[in-house]
């Protein structure tokens, strides 16, 4: 028989939980505060660097910690990061294909820009000759011609190489994360490595 | 493809992995806030982050799409008009005694000053 009292909600539990539960509740919610702590700036450049844009990607690291905290409190600690990057790839995703509607939505209206107009935007990273020596400054720059490279590469390009390279997530992992087959992400990454290597060059960083 | 079999031993690979790791390191002080307020309010501390901005939003182009087809909608189903305000006041601005109204704005502004005027 349980000895607590029937209406008394605690931290936005039912009443009904008794002390044993509660204890066990606010741990889980204390683990899974560790574990979106420990991966939450991660998550939020891995966003950034899909969407380009800062509150875009905050969204959507919000809401994949949401559904992770919603639905999936309760498996293992394990199992959170898998799931963590499936739900974000999958907002990703989401993100990127309303975001071509809105734009063939745009040019449709607008008309299209012409591609003479369009800015390459390797030409935005300064000229290799003319960086200074400070290390910091070079680290940066190098930084930045990876992000620009990256944001350039196909979605599923992109999100084979963070998953794979970055994460070091494993193959069954990283095509459970991206919803596809196996084969799909060894392909996916073996271009991404293809188009970065031939895009930053050689002597990068 | 045996070559990329261990894509870590790659250089370009393992290059990137260490600029991308910087990369968190080096966010600004604002952002690690903000995506530590974003985890905060998604364990219960607060409201989740720009949600009800999304659901106004979403009223509101509701709103635009309706507004939209009622006026699309509307012309084509042809009738009469008349009973809108707005053309009933228009009917009654273009009608002969709004214009005496207005021509004989000094009388009627005198006669209601009467008690004054003929006391």
């Amino acid at each position: 028989m349980r000895v607590c009292p029937a209406d008394i909600a605690v931290d936005g539990q039912p009443g009904s939980l008794c002390l044993g539960e509660r204890v066990a509740s606010l741990d889980r919610t204390q683990a899974l505060d560790r574990f979106l702590a420990g991966i939450e700036r991660r998550a939020f450049r891995m966003a950034q660097i899909a969407t380009g844009n800062d509150d875009e990607a905050l969204d959507l690291v919000q809401d994949a910690m949401l559904k992770l905290a919603q639905k999936y409190s309760d498996r293992t600690e394990e199992e959170w990061g898998p799931l963590f990057h499936c739900i974000l790839q999958s907002r990703i995703r989401d993100w990127y294909r309303r975001t071509r509607v809105r734009n063939r939505l745009r040019e449709f209206f607008h008309g299209s820009q012409d591609e003479e107009e369009r800015e390459d935007p390797l030409e935005q990273v300064p000229d290799r000759a003319a960086v200074a020596p400070d290390e910091d400054l070079q680290r940066k720059r190098a930084c930045a011609a990876l992000e620009i490279a990256l944001r350039a590469l196909p979605l599923r390009q992109q999100q084979a190489f963070l998953l794979r390279i970055w994460e070091e997530l494993d193959v069954a992992q990283t095509a459970q994360a991206m919803g596809c087959s196996e084969g799909s992400v060894k392909t996916h990454l073996f271009r991404a490595l293809q188009v970065l290597r031939k895009r930053l060059g050689e002597h990068w960083p | 493809m045996s070559e990329w079999s261990n894509p870590h031993t790659d250089p370009l690979a393992a290059s990137a992995k260490r600029l991308l790791d910087q990369s968190v390191r080096d966010l600004d002080h604002r952002t690690t806030l903000l995506v530590q307020r974003a985890r905060l309010n998604v364990l219960g501390h607060g409201s989740p982050r720009r949600l009800w901005l999304r659901w106004a939003g979403g009223m509101a182009l509701a709103s635009v799409v309706a507004l939209s087809l009622t006026l699309w909608i509307w012309p084509s189903a042809g009738g009469n008009h008349s009973h809108l305000p707005l053309l009933e006041d228009l009917e009654l601005m273009r009608s002969s005694e709004n214009i005496e109204l207005s021509e004989d704005l000094e009388f009627y502004d005198w006669l209601a000053d009467g008690p004054a005027t003929t006391g």
